[in-house]
């Protein structure tokens, strides 16, 4: 007879557990931080090494891309009003592009991506190469708050 | 210094760099994979998913005057 368990059967595809295991508060606040911040450092600090170097390579590379084809690069302190419903549609790329982390301000600061060459026939490329190097990111930062929870190996 | 005349003819070399990028970021994120050969096709399927929609959607628009 066979003996009976409570116990799921153990199955070669499922993880094993101990990759599965969550870590603590603090540190999950941590790694989501780093994972905005510098994209790729979350799962670099969770471990996952090779992912880590294949979202940052990307990220960075759509980014690096993106100014290339002389892409724009939002800014708060150009925005008229901060909270109102005018211009919209550059509030919508800001926050798209704040995913992309401490970049994002560093490149501004150094005079990358300030000005709008709308004559440019890439500049709508590269602004929306930058905008969405940042919504990736964006989901990223999902991805490393799962790891960190236990949820995903 | 890249001319933007010289790009015009380029559009479907940024759309497949736009697509290899994102899928290999989707690939390396998702849910429905967990070895690296189900990534590896889930990005490639993705990949696949871009440029075709994308090719699709273009013939498209060639009607619309």
């Amino acid at each position: 007879m066979t003996p009976t368990s409570d116990a799921p059967p153990l199955d070669p595809k499922q993880p094993p557990v101990a990759a599965l295991a969550p870590v603590s508060l603090p540190r999950q606040v941590v790694v989501c931080l780093a994972a905005w911040l510098v994209p790729g450092l979350g799962h670099g600090l969770l471990g996952r090494y090779g992912r880590a170097v294949l979202i940052g390579g990307s990220i960075y590379t759509m980014v690096v891309l993106g100014l290339w084809m002389r892409g724009h690069l939002y800014s708060p302190f150009d925005l008229d009003e901060l909270l109102g419903l005018r211009d919209v549609l550059s509030k919508v790329c800001l926050i798209g592009q704040m995913g992309i982390g401490v970049l994002q301000p560093i490149l501004r600061g150094l005079g990358f991506g300030v000005s709008f060459e709308f004559k440019a026939a890439t500049y709508e490329y590269g602004t929306y190469f930058l905008v969405v190097a940042g919504l990736l990111n964006y989901l990223v930062m999902f991805d490393v708050f799962d790891i960190a929870k236990g949820r995903k190996a | 210094m890249l001319t933007s005349a010289g790009l015009e003819t380029m559009h479907f070399l940024i759309m497949t760099t736009f697509a290899a990028l994102t899928s290999t970021v989707l690939a390396a994120i998702t849910n429905e994979a967990e070895t690296t050969r189900e990534r590896c096709l889930y990005g490639l399927k993705t990949f696949g998913a871009f440029v075709g929609v994308g090719l699709v959607i273009s013939w498209l628009f060639y009607f619309i005057p």
